[in-house]
Order: structure tokens, then sequence, then C-alpha cells
């Protein structure tokens, strides 16, 4: 009798850790949420200028080896998790510019990740509205703006200014960021 | 038995004395380029010295001069890690000088004399922007730089910038690459030199300018 408890209890054992498997880590397909998709670059636009507020001109574009020119993909981890992910990267042509661009499903939420040269970085969970990661910026959401005598709609200002002694020498301390368009 | 193991012997010591070399290889130097006084004027920045230049839109900031070198390079002309065999090789002079700025990201480098990657000695002042952009300054034998306008050079006998007058300035184009053309608008397009200030000014393709700020 106590034989055929312990077996009993040894299967009731094994399903519940299998039942813990299936619930906890079952791998899946994590996609970007429709809300961000609205904040995917056009790739189409490979170069732009800015204009900084001293009224210098600067170049960006994006470089075309293989490895940049694919921006929207799936990162396969191997342990059945995939993520969907879009990324796009400028150069600058003059100064020794990077700017990086990305939005990553990881789990629930949507991350919108900006880099500049490879040293200031922040990540934003756009589902909890929260940057979890990184130099935290002052984010602010604006319906509209002028800039240039030009009117934009959908605008995230990025600004530094708070930060300025934690962020690199070469990071600028404010980017406008139209949704649907690129960085202004 | 005995004879077969002494000419085993000697076999072996013949094999070992054969791969040492009778004299340890040495380096000759086969020609050697110095540049002349002149040469090394073409350069006419000091260490440590500040330039102040100004955008186009007034913005004014300074360039620091950094990395003022005169060195001698060597090009080999065979393979220098032989042991046994004496190697050639032709030595160069050259001075190489960088002036640099924080904003805008600007790093210019200038360059006079061959160094050990090149064969022939080039008489030529090379100019590179961020390790991108190009221009060659060629030079004759009295080290005036040479105004070729069959490639674009445009000679000025004296030009005014900011109010201030500058003679026998060499206004000359970048070069791009063949296979690096980047797909953009706005680049350096012209570099304006002379003997005795160095860099007077840089025009972009936009029609900008960062010129020196006397």
């Amino acid at each position: 009798m106590r034989r055929i408890l312990s077996i009993i209890n040894y299967k009731l054992l094994i399903a519940v850790f299998m039942l813990l498997n299936i619930c906890c880590y079952d791998g899946g397909t994590f996609y970007l949420s429709e809300e961000s998709k609205a904040y995917m670059i056009d790739t189409t636009i490979t170069s732009f200028e800015m204009v900084d507020s001293n009224g210098m001109t600067e170049g960006f574009y994006i470089p075309q080896d293989p490895f940049e020119t694919q921006h929207h993909y799936f990162n396969d981890y191997g342990n059945g998790i995939i993520e969907e992910s879009f990324n796009v990267q400028y150069n600058s042509t003059l100064n020794y510019y990077i700017f990086d661009f990305l939005l990553r499903a990881i789990d629930d939420s949507t991350f919108l990740n900006i880099e500049w040269n490879q040293k200031d970085r922040f990540d934003y969970n756009l589902r909890t509205g929260e940057i979890e990661y990184g130099i935290a910026p002052k984010l602010s959401f604006h319906d509209s703006l002028t800039v240039r005598g030009v009117e934009y709609k959908d605008i995230i200002e990025i600004d530094y200014y708070s930060r300025i002694e934690d962020t690199d020498i070469d990071t600028p301390i404010k980017n406008l960021y139209v949704r649907r368009k690129r960085l202004n | 038995m005995f004879v077969k193991y002494r000419i085993i012997n000697l076999f072996t010591v013949l094999i070992l004395v054969s791969s040492c070399c009778i004299k340890e290889s040495v380096e000759i130097e086969v020609e050697r380029y110095e540049l002349s006084e002149k040469e090394l004027e073409l350069i006419p920045y000091s260490d440590s010295q500040q330039i102040s230049f100004i955008h186009s839109e007034g913005y004014v900031f300074d360039f620091n001069v950094e990395g003022n070198i005169v060195e001698q390079g060597r090009y080999y002309l065979s393979d220098h890690y032989s042991y046994c065999n004496d190697v050639e090789y032709v030595s160069y002079e050259y001075k190489r000088v960088e002036i640099k700025s924080n904003y805008p990201n600007l790093n210019i480098e200038f360059s006079v004399g061959g160094d050990e990657n090149i064969y022939d000695y080039q008489d030529f002042l090379q100019i590179n922007i961020n390790g991108y952009y190009y221009a060659y300054l060629p030079y004759d034998g009295s080290i005036n730089l040479i105004c070729n306008e069959e490639e674009g050079a445009i000679c000025h006998d004296s030009i005014i910038i900011n109010g201030k007058k500058y003679n026998s300035v060499l206004e000359k184009p970048f070069k791009v690459f063949p296979g690096t053309e980047l797909p953009v608008i706005l680049r350096p397009k012209y570099i304006l030199y002379n003997k005795q200030q160095g860099l007077i000014q840089i025009k972009m393709s936009n029609d900008e300018t960062y010129s020196i700020n006397n």
C-alpha cells in the first residue's frame, strides 16, 4: 500500500512539474504592440539633414552594409522564445555621431530603445510608461510642435538637460522624435 | 653497427648545422628620403596652438593642435621577418599634425612625406577629415602648392575671408573613393589652404562654411 502511494505521489510530482513548465516556460513568440508600430521609422528615407541650435547642418544616413539593411526581424534565442524587433541605425556624415533606434518585444511589453554614439541609451516600456534602463531623460509627448517653421504632430521630446552631467559630451541634450516619420 | 650509428650521428649534426645561419641578418637602408625645411613648413602649426574658426551661421569654436610629429618610416623591400637573409629598406621622413575640435566633432590630419606603406615618395600634402574625406595638395620643387585645374583646383592669388586677406590660396575638392560614396547630400566639398596659415576654410556641399576666424 505504501509503495502504491509513493508511486502515485511520484507521478503526481512529475505531473505538477510538467504543468509548471507549460505555464511558465512555454517559449512562444512576442510581438511588437500595435501602438509601438506607429514609432517605426520610414526606412525608405535613407538620409536626411538636421540643423542644430547653432545653425550648423549635419547629415545622417543609414549605412548600407547587409547587416544594417534588415530592419524588421525576429530574434530567435534558440530556447523557444522569439522576439519581434525593429532597428535602424543612422551615422552622421561629418561628425562622429551614431544614432540607434530599436523597438523590441520582450514578454508582454514593447520597449523603445534610443542610443547615441553607442554610449547613452535608455529603454522605455511603452506599456507601463516607465524607463526601465539607462540614464533616464525627461520624456514629453506633444500633439503638435512647430520646428523651424514646420508643424509636426505626435512628437516625443527626449530631454537630457537635467542629466547633462551624466551623459556623454557628444550626446544631444534634446531630441524631438516624430511618430510615423523620423528624428527631427 | 658502430659505423652506421656514427653515420647517422654525422648526418644529424650536418642537418642541425645547415639550419643555422652563418651570420645574423642585418637591415640595410638602400635609400633615404628626408623632408626639407620648406616641406616641413608646409604644415605651419606649432605644438599646443589654438586656431579659432567660425561657421557661416556664426558659431565660433577652436581647433587645438595635437599630435605634431616628425618621424622616420621604413618601407621594407623584402620579407623583414627572414632570419638569415639581409633585409633592405627605404626610409622616409614624414610629418603628421592633427587639429581637433570638440564641437563640431572634427579631427583633421595633415601629413607630408612618404610613410612605410608607400613605395614612391609622394610630393603632396595630404589632408583628411575624420579619416574619411581626403584632399591631396601637390607641390613642386620649390615647395609651392600646384594649382592643377584638371583636378578641379582653383587658384586664388588672394582671397578675403572674414575681412582678412590671404595670399596664394589653393582651393581643392575633397576626394571620395569609388564604392565609398555615401547616400547623402551633405559632405565637405572643398578645402582652402595656404602655406602661411594652413587650413583657411572648409566648404560644405550645402554652401555652409567653416572658416578661419582672425
